[in-house]
């Protein structure tokens, strides 16, 4: 059994920046729940790379405790699988850190392009 | 490589997490495995070497992680000091010239080891015994020292089962003394027997 932290009361900068894997794992779930493959394959997708299965689950495993996401029901499953998979949700907690990193990561990108250093889609950076 | 033989042995290597992590993902870990394995060998058979290598070295890293943050500070701080000990009897048998001085560094370290950590003494005892064969083995292979009789390398790493079997005496020695006092201490908490 996992043991959940508290997350209510928590400032969600006390937990930034967030590493890439669990970056990548908030933005997977933040379009709805997903099993443990789906989120792999939604963060390889993302651009952050591959991401391996004891990667995944041990980002999980902090993510549970640290009450950023949530193990859910999902939706149910008709055949193919004997066994049920775990699907993950994030939690209003998890939802605020994604925002507050998001936030974060756009005042560096502010402050990069007052700098200009920002690459444009396609250009190969420096 | 084949699918069933593959995931055996990632099931096997999956040992590298701590118990209570296998408990809980071990079958999330082995089905996300194959799904991505069975993508991988769809792209072809270079991309699924490239996904087993990946695999395999993602497997050991994050068990390493995995390892170090479910470990609690005593635990830490035992290994580290293990692993001080081991140095110090190394440094002790490069510069002694009786090989007595370096087998009590090995003694006395992993007795006081296993007094301080009783559970899982023989962690301390493998901490202690593998620097002094590992530095044996540099130190020939760097040419700072005489060959030995015999095979060079494998009479140097020989050299890790008698310290293995002193650091392992003196752990367990340890361990039983703790385990003893202990037991007394609990005898002694329980207060006298009513009459």
């Amino acid at each position: 059994m996992v043991k959940v932290t508290r997350a209510d009361d928590r400032e969600p900068a006390a937990l930034l920046p967030l590493t890439p894997a669990v970056l990548a794992i908030l933005l997977a779930l933040a379009d709805g729940e997903k099993h443990g493959y789906a989120i792999m394959q939604a963060a390889g997708a993302a651009g952050g790379g591959p991401m391996g299965p004891g990667t995944l689950y041990g980002s999980l495993d902090r993510m549970l405790r640290a009450g950023l996401v949530a193990e859910s029901d999902g939706p149910g499953e008709s055949g193919g699988h004997t066994e049920r998979r775990r699907y993950y949700r994030l939690t209003d907690f998890g939802s605020r850190v994604l925002r507050a990193e998001v936030h974060r990561l756009e005042q560096t990108l502010a402050l990069a392009r007052r700098k200009k250093l920002s690459v444009r889609p396609g250009a190969v950076a420096p | 490589m084949n699918p069933d033989l593959s995931t055996r042995l990632y099931r096997l290597g999956l040992r590298a997490f701590s118990r209570d992590f296998r408990a809980r993902y071990t079958d999330e870990l082995v089905r996300v495995f194959g799904e991505a394995r069975r993508d991988a060998r769809r792209a072809g058979s270079w991309a699924a070497l490239r996904y087993e290598a990946r695999v395999w070295a993602d497997l050991a890293v994050s068990a390493g992680h995995e390892r170090l943050s479910s470990m609690n500070r005593t635990t830490i701080v035992l290994a580290l000091a293990a692993v001080a000990c081991g140095l110090l009897a190394t440094w002790v048998d490069f510069h002694a010239t009786e090989v007595q001085a370096t087998l009590l560094v090995f003694l006395v370290t992993s007795f006081l080891l296993g007094v301080a950590g009783p559970k899982g003494a023989w962690r301390w005892a493998v901490l202690v015994a593998v620097w002094l064969p590992a530095a044996q083995i540099l130190a020939f292979a760097l040419r700072h020292s005489s060959p030995a009789i015999g095979h060079p390398y494998w009479s140097r790493l020989a050299i890790l089962l008698p310290a293995l079997g002193a650091c392992l005496l003196g752990a367990y020695a340890g361990a039983l003394v703790r385990l003893l006092i202990r037991g007394r201490t609990g005898h002694s908490d329980a207060g006298p027997t009513p009459a």
